[in-house]
């Protein structure tokens, strides 16, 4: 694998808050944008398997208000107000539909070209349009739990009933996981099942730790973006 | 551990909401005898039987309201706050139809859910 | 010989569990011993020959195994540093080491065994008659009674071992894996229910395992061959082994316990066929090693290849002893006789009669010789209800195996709800009214006859499945077992009139304890159980409740379906307090700048979930690194990380009316680019949070809260919305944003050696100034406030940014001298200043007027939050005051928070802050004082450790009370 990027964290204004994680599991980093994205870590087999992968830097941004659903629709987002249901984007990305009033929208694996940050340059509150932007890519970590075993490990620390059966692809869970207040997501890479968690950024430690404890006893691995975009691409 | 049917996210166990207290109409903070505020402020119902209570969602601070029974132990539905208006006007509207008012606004989820319970 | 001289069964159908092939040994009491892989610690101590395993909990008499399936208490043995381990479930790994329990000396030699001579001062009841008079005695007797009392022995420094959780979910759980368990799960999943069966053995099948069907091992043996083949070719049936439930709640939810890990299940349908238990006869020394359960037998037998002894005498009144007899024969021991309670009838009693066993009907066991293990039996005739004839025959035997009834183990069905009563013509319990989505199969159900156990388990898992697909069921599961009446002999109790019948052997409780309770006046059978303790020992009274009940029918005269059954409570099995700790999942909040503090030397505090730095340098160099801190903002500059403070977006055209309604000042005239300070009260008026409100624009705010206020403030919001449905959106945007407060004369030279497109210029951007733009390429919202009064920028940035601003400042900062600082020199500059912290310089009573903050409350406003309450408590009038004081003698000791005020030898107030000021070089703090005493000037007393100390009332700020650095 050819590393044209290879760059550190510290040479960017933004930075993962797992960074210290993902050095520990002696991470590589790749550039993107104005932040750092660990590289060189787990396999396409583990990501199948089970393995938890940090999309943190990837762009990722809300919309909140009582006018949410028409204000993105006017944006060309593909959504319709189906609370806790995922829509997936022409470009590959996702909106997650939170509720009526309040959307996250996922920026795809490679990158998103700074569409969501324009859409949140461009919005105006004078506007008026009854929609708010928050900044999620920093609010929230942004983790994916990838493979057949997932359901398995979530099972450790999550009250919800996750198997692949009863929560189907696209379905959202807003829930608590090892105590923490997380979005769980399932949207699937090709045919791996992926669980996109959103959960508090500065519990982004914290909660890698637990999901990797829970996750040790079925022989998983950290991968990287490049790992699920290998999954993506078949 | 007790389920909870969250209007918004569905049933889950009873560790991911907070009480929010009995559900009580506010007296006209303006209008109101010091008497009248006080027992609004400090006394419940704490009844025996049937009673309406407001509950949250915590991780989407999500805020509905709950009937429950209090000698069953048993939740007996649950509803967003419209539909509990909605509910409410409509008995009075079947009680008093010279009355009647134009039925809330009915939501999906409710105006004010958000992930953010950081 | 071939060298092991132990009663290990060397045929095929004996030995199911155990690897001959893999022996191993391990240690008791220091003493090898030789068992196989597979083996138990009870049934290896067993097959070598050691039947006696502890000393009883009051009279320290010897005891064995009677249940072999970890449900009585006398096979609780200590492993290692861990006490309270069931000898009877636990395996054997080489070279363990496992101690008995509850004696001094050794097992055999038990010096408190003289306990047993002394029962007559150990009456029933006598923790209440004894030791409590002189008053105080009990201290002295408690630690003794204590150590002959105790149980295992616990090691405060023992290891900590992984113990965690796990949810599981399914549609229907089967608890057992008898033949009801095995059917009814199979019925359920054929149904296409997802189903999830648990069983504890490591095998399927239950009394599979090691009974028989009618006379024939082999058709039991058939049968849980092709159940089990079945249970497991059903792919939505998930089978648990080697986990236990330990209760039966609401809404489905079954806590097990499996290994080290405590499943919390969530399912629709739960299905009870967790079998029975055995029921013992009460005659004189009951409770010698060596008497056990006939199934007890026959699982030492069957599943570990141990016979339990040479010579066997069995007591029974049904088949099921007869055909443990059998077992006896084959395993190549001897029956000296089978002494029958009544007249069985049964084709195992015509089989043991064709084997030639002696049959004694109508008799019973009366007593017992030998100590350490059973020598021979006693035997007389039944002449009436609990009445016997002398003992007309000793019989010499080595075990004794009793069958004299059962009771059904209804603990997890009245967990959940379901209503004990006893059934006159089976002479059991029954479990009526279970809650819907809770059903019982099998024997626990009352249903014994194979035949019946098959059809009654397969509808009532058909029964449940239907249920979950809201389909009619097929079939009844309501089915009546008449010939199960021949199980349960009525009234198993002889009493000798010397001696001792034990009932409950945890407790050491014999049938004159009982009595006695009765005739001490407690009388009910919730009283008869907590006063005499029948049932409170570690098997929770499954071989006593149902004896116990029998007693005090027969002293009171009232059926026993009138003395009812006391209740059932979870858990139904030991647990651990590491199996309700499971996993530690305490999230920790590290701010974006975490790890420079950690670089910095930081030591950490925590403030809610979060970890503040509470000063940077070493722990005994405390009070000089603080103070270096203070001395740096006060002289240069200082950096503090200031994340944790919550942050919340109000945006929409009613934000400004919003914040007017929910804060105590007043907003909607507040200019854009200005913050203003917020008090937050509750509706009866206490403050309960405070910060500040900037106007990004007409219809954005961005309003701070404390870092542990910030969620209720949130929820308050919302709540209120909910209600109110103003055209406004909040939102809790505390982890989006990381934030500094950069504070000290040099503060603006630093921002300003910086790339920004802000106006840093004190005209430009005054004090209470707001500026959104960006500092070196980092977008920030920067606030001009003064917490700690100096000129100060407290600049909030995108998380992500985070670090790289603490970067930036501390690179720019270096030229003037710029510090960073934390926590503890924050509250002391805040306090110089006379700034309140809420919840430290306010309590959960305090108002705004007692706190000296009405500059802070909007007197025209029609609305806000408390208000009402506020104006009541003003017109009522306030007792007191917070004040700012100094501590009048320097040399004197210095107070603390929470230090009383003392007038006339009454406790009138309270020290809420304080602190010597490096910067005053006095100690200033905050008191709550009666209003008499709040006059500047006014002089009090603090009681500090004892001591008297004298202090002054004087207005604050202590620190330029002009207010002019801030605003520099």
């Amino acid at each position: 694998m050819t590393t044209p990027n290879m760059t550190a964290p510290d040479q960017h204004l933004r930075r993962t808050p797992l960074r210290l994680a993902l050095e520990k599991a002696d991470a590589r980093w790749t550039a993107l944008e104005d932040i750092a994205i660990a590289d060189g870590l787990g396999t396409v087999e583990g990501a199948r398997h089970l393995a938890i992968t940090d999309l943190s830097p990837l762009p990722r941004l809300g919309f909140k208000g009582r006018e949410t659903i028409s204000a993105m629709q006017k944006r060309g987002i593909v959504l319709e107000a189906i609370p806790n249901r995922a829509y997936r984007q022409p470009d590959g990305g996702l909106c997650l539909v939170l509720a009526a009033s309040e959307v996250i929208l996922l920026s795809p694996l490679a990158g998103d070209n700074g569409r969501l940050q324009g859409l949140h340059d461009t919005w105006r509150l004078d506007d008026g349009e009854r929609t708010y932007p928050l900044l999620r890519s920093d609010s929230h970590a942004w983790f994916v739990v990838s493979g057949a075993k997932a359901p398995e490990m979530f099972a450790k620390i999550c009250g919800v009933d996750l198997r692949l059966a009863k929560f189907p692809d696209l379905s959202i869970a807003q829930t608590s996981v090892a105590k923490l207040s997380a979005i769980v997501t399932r949207a699937d890479i090709r045919d791996t099942p992926a669980f996109h968690i959103l959960a508090d950024s500065a519990s982004a430690l914290y909660f890698f730790d637990c999901l990797t404890d829970a996750a040790q006893e079925f022989g998983s691995t950290i991968a990287c973006r490049t790992v699920l975009r290998n999954l993506e691409s078949g | 551990m007790k389920i909870l049917k969250c209007p918004l996210n569905g049933p889950r166990n009873i560790t991911e909401f907070v009480w929010g207290g009995e559900m009580k109409p506010m007296p006209d903070p303006a209008t109101a005898t010091d008497a009248e505020w006080t027992e609004y402020l400090f006394l419940e119902e704490n009844l025996a039987g049937e009673i309406t209570e407001w509950w949250l969602h915590a991780p989407t601070n999500f805020w509905f309201v709950a009937r429950r029974n209090t000698i069953t132990d048993e939740i007996i539905e649950t509803m967003t706050y419209d539909a509990f208006l909605a509910r409410q006007q409509a008995a009075s509207t079947a009680t008093a139809p010279d009355e009647a008012e134009p039925a809330a606004r009915p939501v999906t989820g409710g105006a004010d859910t958000g992930a953010t319970s950081t | 010989m071939s060298g092991h001289s132990t009663g290990r069964i060397d045929k095929p159908g004996f030995g199911l569990l155990i690897d001959r092939t893999k022996p191993m040994s391990f240690t008791f009491d220091g003493r090898l011993f030789n068992g196989y892989h597979g083996d138990t610690i009870a049934s290896a101590l067993y097959g070598a020959g050691q039947v006696l395993l502890s000393r009883s909990f009051k009279y320290h008499r010897p005891r064995g195994a009677l249940t072999m399936n970890g449900l009585d208490a006398n096979t609780l043995v200590q492993v290692a540093d861990e006490p309270n381990v069931r000898a009877d479930l636990h395996p054997i790994s080489s070279g363990l080491a496992v101690k008995s329990i509850n004696h001094l000396g050794s097992l055999e030699r038990d010096a408190f065994s003289v306990m047993d001579y002394f029962s007559r001062f150990l009456p029933v009841g006598f923790y209440y008659k004894t030791f409590f008079r002189p008053a105080g005695i009990w201290k002295y007797f408690e630690r003794p009674i204590r150590i002959m009392a105790g149980l295992g022995t616990l090691d405060p420094r023992a290891e900590h071992k992984y113990y965690d959780k796990s949810y599981l979910f399914a549609d229907v759980v089967v608890i057992g894996s008898g033949p009801a368990g095995l059917e009814a799960a199979i019925a359920a999943a054929e149904a296409g229910a997802d189903t999830l069966l648990i069983e504890e053995m490591s095998e399927l099948g239950g009394s599979l395992l090691y009974g028989r069907i009618g006379d024939s091992r082999d058709a039991a043996d058939t049968l849980r061959r092709d159940l089990v083949a079945k249970a497991r070719s059903l792919t939505n049936l998930t089978i648990l082994t080697e986990t236990v439930v330990s209760g039966l709640f609401t809404d489905g939810w079954v806590a097990a316990i499996g290994g080290n890990r405590l499943y919390k299940i969530r399912t629709r349908e739960a299905i009870v066929a967790a079998g029975s238990f055995d029921q013992p006869i009460v005659f004189r020394n009951n409770d010698r090693p060596g008497i056990l359960f006939a199934t007890a037998a026959q699982r030492l037998m069957r599943l570990y290849g141990v016979r339990p002894g040479n010579r066997a005498v069995i007591a029974t009144s049904n088949a099921f002893g007869y055909e443990a007899a059998l077992d006896m024969l084959d395993a190549g021991g001897e029956v000296a006789a089978i002494v029958d309670l009544g007249t069985t009838s049964a084709p195992a009693v015509e089989a043991a009669r064709a084997r030639g066993i002696r049959i004694v009907n109508n008799a019973t066991l009366v007593d017992a010789k030998g100590y350490l293990r059973v020598e021979s039996i006693g035997v007389a005739s039944i002449t009436g209800h609990g009445k016997t004839s002398n003992v007309t025959d000793w019989i010499t035997c080595d075990c004794v195996l009793i069958s004299v009834g059962c009771s059904p183990a209804l603990n997890l069905a009245s967990h959940a709800g379901a209503k004990v009563v006893f059934d006159e013509a089976l002479q059991m319990h029954r479990a009526v009214n279970p809650p819907v989505g809770v059903s019982l199969a099998g024997s626990a159900a009352g249903v014994w006859s194979p035949k019946l156990v098959a059809t009654q388990a397969q509808a009532t898992g058909a029964a449940a499945a239907s249920r979950i697909k809201g389909e009619p069921a097929v079939g009844s599961p309501d089915i009546t077992d008449h010939g199960a009446a021949a199980i349960t002999h009525p009234y198993p109790i002889f009493k000798s009139g010397k001696g001792k019948e034990f009932i409950d052997f945890d407790e050491d409780l014999t049938v004159k304890d009982i009595i006695n309770s009765v005739k001490d006046g407690y009388d009910d059978i919730q009283l008869v159980k907590r006063y005499s303790t029948a049932g409170l020992g570690p098997s929770q009274g499954r071989h006593a409740n149902l004896n116990t009940i029998r007693v005090v029918g027969g002293v009171t005269g009232k059926p026993l379906e009138a003395i009812g059954t006391t209740t059932y409570r979870p858990p139904l099995v030991p647990e651990k307090f590491a199996h309700m700790a499971g996993r530690a999942f305490e999230p920790t909040r590290l701010t974006s700048m975490h790890r420079r503090h950690e670089e910095l030397g930081a030591q950490f505090m925590t403030a809610g979930l979060w970890m503040r730095p509470a000063y940077y340098g070493a722990k005994d160099d405390a009070q000089r690194a603080i103070e270096d801190e203070v001395r740096a903002v006060r002289t240069a500059a200082g950096l503090i990380d200031v994340s944790t403070l919550g942050g919340l977006d109000v945006r929409g055209p009613d934000a400004a009316a919003f914040i007017d309604r929910m804060y105590t000042w007043a907003y909607e005239k507040q200019p854009v680019g200005r913050a203003r300070y917020t008090l937050m009260t509750d509706m009866a008026g206490v403050v309960i949070d405070d910060g500040v409100a900037c106007r990004l624009a007409p219809n954005h705010y961005y309003v701070t809260a404390t870092t542990s206020g910030v969620d209720q403030v949130y929820r308050a919001m919302t709540w209120f919305n909910v209600q109110w449905k103003m055209d406004v959106d909040v939102a809790n945007v505390t982890a989006a944003y990381s934030a500094v407060n950069l504070a000290g004369p040099k503060a603006r030279a630093i921002v300003q050696s910086l790339a920004t497109d802000i106006d840093f210029s004190k005209d430009a951007f005054p004090y209470m100034g707001v500026r959104t733009g960006t500092l070196a390429g980092i977008p920030v919202r920067i606030l001009r406030v003064g917490f700690v009064g100096e000129a100060g920028y407290e600049i909030h940035c995108p998380a992500g940014y985070g670090e790289a601003l603490w970067d930036t400042l501390m690179a720019a900062g270096k030229p003037h001298g710029l510090k960073p600082f934390g926590v503890e020199a924050q509250r002391i500059l805040r306090l110089e200043k006379g700034h309140i912290i809420v919840g430290q310089d306010t309590d959960g009573l305090t108002n705004p007027i007692e706190a000296g903050m009405d500059w802070a409350l909007a007197k025209k406003k029609a609305f806000y939050v408390g208000k009402r309450s506020i104006e009541m408590q003003a017109a009522k009038g306030i007792t007191r005051k917070l004040v700012g004081f100094t501590v009048i003698d320097s040399s004197a000791p210095v107070p603390k928070e929470c230090h009383l005020v003392i007038r006339g030898g009454q406790i009138v107030g309270r020290i809420t802050s304080v602190v010597k000021s490096p910067t005053l070089g006095k100690v200033v703090g905050l008191a709550y004082l009666p209003l008499d005493m709040t006059d500047v000037g006014q002089r009090f007393e603090i009681r500090v450790d004892g001591v008297m100390v004298s202090a002054e009332v004087v207005p604050t700020p202590f620190y330029d009370p002009d207010n002019a650095r801030q605003e520099l």
